[in-house]
């Protein structure tokens, strides 16, 4: 990793534009050849559209060769020497122990087998609200801290790392961070959520999970039985819908807390509606469950006549930047202020003093 | 914007947390390690190399790409470039005219004042306003002093701390007499060639002007060091770089007291590491393409960490800036003329704005002024002839410089002073808890990539010499090779680069 080397007077390497051309052009042709499966998977995450269209259609013919000839082998292989690839199926496995009721303790075994969950609607019913699905959870110590994850997209990035500094002050909260930035509840093929939360909570190592999605959520969505709506549409909310109530029942059971954080407004209009419908079904959604909480942001990041401004008065009185110039993220201010309301909830919860 | 901002692309994501909420790299910009450059680059080059032959229509061609290229982020700036070419340009001419054998008369002396003000006024208005609002504006008040200032959120365009380099270079050159003024297609293209916009290296307008000036004798590329620089600089941005800022130098200085001494302290050479293979990456890849299109850019890095002390160390780093700093800062001011303390103020100050101009915080200042503190005191030490040789001597040198380069780098990263201070007493204090980051991977990765840095030069001249003896189907197939294995050990999705903010 040495730095540029000196192009001085010395011998050179010349070569005619022509032959760089070609080798150039021959060098990323394989290189797109080798690669192709990777580059039509990235193409097929990009939001369902006319780019996404464009991009599949320069590179279904390159994968087609580079399959035929096995030329996607390599990166394959490498690909599975360093753990990566998944489905584009958002499948919520299967409710541990078959149990109809969320909220039951999974029995901690191997990992439950995750089968599509095609049709699986939204639960017919909600399930009644039952006193002993209420989490309890227990005061922690310094020895024993209680253990909380902490994640979602990139909103939960600046949040989760305020979170972090706070939960390190109380000196009785151990968390973990985990934003995957990009990701949702939308686009599985792109981070898949559902088997990841499976993993976390088969794992048996947190009491809270505080999860914040919905910032890259309202794009295209596909259906099990492959149809895709677009935002607005009455099938877009009812597989959405369908996702957040699977993921809040994984998360559930076995006297596990989730906060389930809200979007806070926006400086778009637009996309601030987009965010106000899906805090709806995330409020809907988390009211019918008593092991979920929803988090509210949107009144900590208002003016006083309910807009949008990046520069808010704290707590403390002062007049502090909370929003990044591109109008959606928080900065620190506002990831602080973020993550006190989700700090006073959590230690209401916990009886931390 | 917002929704459509989320591509598939986190560059707009994790620039926000960088720097305390500094302007992100835009999401859509078109970065180097991107399929949309590479398009880009391949037609550029075919177009460019055949259009080579009618010198005046190459020049107009490489001014459009590059406007091109800057207005794929965001169209409304490339007006932003055009007035500033237009009036560098127009000052430019005007300043020639002023000149005597003496120098600039009283007139011109003011006219060239005139015309780095405005420059700097604008670079001033887009990264400095919300700092001056929110800190300094804080500072006058308590003096009781109320200035009525207006919250905005400014978008740094990006690329505009480096145009603004490039102009004021100009503006002085022909103010000393050491160029004549370019004619308006030269200097469009002196000041918006593409490979150096976005993030330098910072070139002269001795060095820039006369290679497209020159009619053409051969058209003949050193190919193979520029595909070296390309490949180099795509692996170190793309594959090292981001490993260490995901694995350990974000989440430390997101959260210093949520880990252990081992890892703040791994946390800091990680990220010295990961700004030097972000930012050397970036500009290697500038190199090398202005080499692939016929231009040669002076280097910006040379192995800085090897540096046995800190003269040695701004030698190596960034060096284009450097030299910047040293010709049209420190000399002005008065460089190594005149008593002792003065030349050390001279440093001193100089390496205070060096570090404001990185980025609008106070934490930049501290690390413009542990540099500028730390020179004083090394030409103090060898001004008293305490100076020790011997490579004992050079090798305790190089210790003690790598970590006041890693010390300083602490107040570069944090977010605020009390961020850098957490990091500190982290180090000095939490020792004996648990260092889960800390693995071997990753320290095999930091100290494989300082090694590195003491590899002789000669070794990358070999191989530059053996790639180019090989046959092209050859060359073809060893840059897919490496293309692949970077996109297969890189992230998903481009991360940001940091020297966007700058």
């Amino acid at each position: 990793m040495s730095g540029a080397t000196r192009h001085g007077p010395r011998q050179r390497l010349g070569a005619r534009p022509r032959r760089v051309f070609g080798v150039m052009v021959g060098g990323l042709l394989l290189a797109v050849l080798l690669n192709a499966p990777a580059l039509e998977q990235g193409a097929e995450s990009m939001p369902y559209g006319r780019e996404r269209d464009f991009w599949l259609a320069v590179w279904k013919p390159f994968a087609a060769v580079s399959r035929t000839f096995y030329l996607d082998e390599p990166r394959n292989l490498l690909d599975r020497a360093l753990g990566r690839g998944g489905g584009d199926l958002f499948e919520l496995p299967a409710a541990p122990g078959g149990g109809e009721e969320p909220g039951r303790e999974p029995p901690a075994t191997a990992p439950a087998a995750r089968t599509p969950a095609p049709g699986r609607g939204t639960p017919a019913a909600a399930p009644t609200p039952t006193p002993d699905l209420r989490p309890r959870l227990r005061t922690p110590t310094a020895a024993d801290p209680l253990r909380v994850w902490i994640g979602g997209d990139s909103m939960s990035k600046v949040l989760g790392e305020a979170f972090l500094r706070q939960a390190a002050e109380t000196g009785v909260i151990a968390a973990t961070h985990d934003p995957q930035l990009s990701s949702g509840l939308t686009r599985p093929d792109f981070f898949d959520w559902p088997g990841h939360f499976n993993q976390l909570v088969q794992s048996g190592r947190y009491e809270v999970f505080i999860v914040m999605f919905g910032a890259n959520d309202s794009q295209g969505i596909k259906t099990p039985d492959g149809k895709i709506f677009q935002p607005g549409e009455e099938g877009w909310t009812a597989e959405y819908r369908r996702r957040v109530a699977g993921v809040m029942d994984l998360l559930g059971g076995g006297n596990r807390l989730v906060l389930w954080v809200g979007q806070p407004i926006m400086r778009s209009a637009e996309f601030s509606e987009r965010m106000a419908a899906l805090n709806a079904i995330y409020r809907e959604e988390a009211a019918k469950r008593p092991w979920v909480q929803f988090i509210d942001l949107w009144p900590l990041f208002t003016t006083p006549s309910g807009g949008y401004d990046a520069y808010l008065a704290d707590d403390d009185g002062q007049v502090k930047e909370m929003r990044h110039p591109d109008g959606v993220h928080l900065v620190r201010a506002g990831g602080e202020r973020a993550a006190r309301a989700i700090m006073a909830v959590l230690k209401a919860e916990a009886k931390i003093p | 914007m917002p929704a459509e901002s989320f591509r598939q692309s986190p560059a707009s994501d994790e620039a926000a947390t960088m720097q305390g909420g500094a302007a992100p790299p835009p999401a859509d910009a078109m970065l180097f390690p991107t399929v949309d450059f590479a398009v880009f680059f391949v037609i550029v080059f075919a177009i460019a190399w055949l259009l080579r032959p009618w010198h005046l229509w190459w020049r107009v061609f490489l001014v459009a790409a590059s406007w091109f290229f800057y207005g794929f982020w965001e169209p409304k700036f490339v007006l932003l470039l055009i007035g500033s070419t237009a009036f560098n340009w127009a000052v430019g001419r005007d300043l020639a005219a002023m000149r005597t054998p003496e120098g600039l008369t009283r007139f011109g002396r003011w006219f060239l004042g005139f015309g780095i003000a405005a420059n700097l006024l604008t670079l001033g208005w887009f990264k400095y306003y919300g700092f001056f609002v929110h800190d300094v504006a804080g500072l006058i008040e308590r003096f009781g002093v109320d200035l009525p200032l207006p919250l905005l959120q400014v978008t740094l365009p990006v690329a505009i701390s480096f145009f603004t380099f490039h102009a004021i270079s100009y503006l002085v050159d022909i103010a000393r007499g050491e160029c004549e003024p370019l004619s308006p297609i030269d200097f469009a293209l002196y000041l918006s060639f593409f490979p150096h916009l976005v993030a330098g290296p910072i070139v002269r307008v001795t060095e820039f002007a006369p290679q497209i000036r020159a009619p053409l004798r051969e058209r003949v590329i050193d190919a193979a060091p520029a595909f070296t620089l390309i490949v180099a600089g795509l692996f170190k941005k793309v594959v090292i770089s981001t490993y260490l800022a995901g694995e350990i130098a974000d989440p430390v200085f997101a959260s210093p007291a949520s880990h252990s001494a081992l890892e703040n302290l791994f946390g800091v050479y990680a990220y010295a590491v990961q700004i030097f293979a972000d930012f050397s990456g970036y500009t290697d890849i500038a190199i090398g393409c202005a080499l692939l299109l016929g231009i040669q850019f002076p280097q910006n890095f040379d192995s800085p960490y090897r540096a046995w002390s800190l003269q040695d160390f701004w030698r190596r780093w960034h060096m284009t800036l450097s030299r910047w700093l040293r010709d049209y800062l420190y000399i002005p001011l008065g460089g190594n003329r005149g008593p002792k303390w003065f030349v050390y103020r001279n440093l001193f100050l100089t390496m205070l704005l060096g570090g404001l101009w990185h980025g609008a915080a106070w934490t930049f200042v501290a690390w413009g002024a542990i540099h500028g503190a730390g020179l004083v005191i090394e030409r103090e030490v060898r001004a008293r002839n305490r100076w020790l040789g011997g490579a004992a001597a050079k090798a305790a040198g190089w210790v003690i410089t790598f970590h006041v380069v890693c010390f300083a780098w602490i107040f570069f990263r944090a977010e605020t002073f009390g961020a850098a201070w957490q990091v500190i007493t982290r180090i000095a204090t939490a020792w004996g808890e648990p260092s889960p980051a800390v693995t071997p991977l990753l320290v095999a990765v930091i100290a494989g990539s300082i090694a590195a840095q003491f590899l002789p030069k000669d070794l990358f001249r070999r191989f530059e010499v053996a790639y180019s003896e090989l046959a092209p189907a050859a060359q073809a197939a060893m840059l897919a090779v490496a293309l692949v294995l970077i996109d297969a050990l890189g992230p998903e999705g481009v991360a940001p680069f940091i020297y966007f903010q700058f």
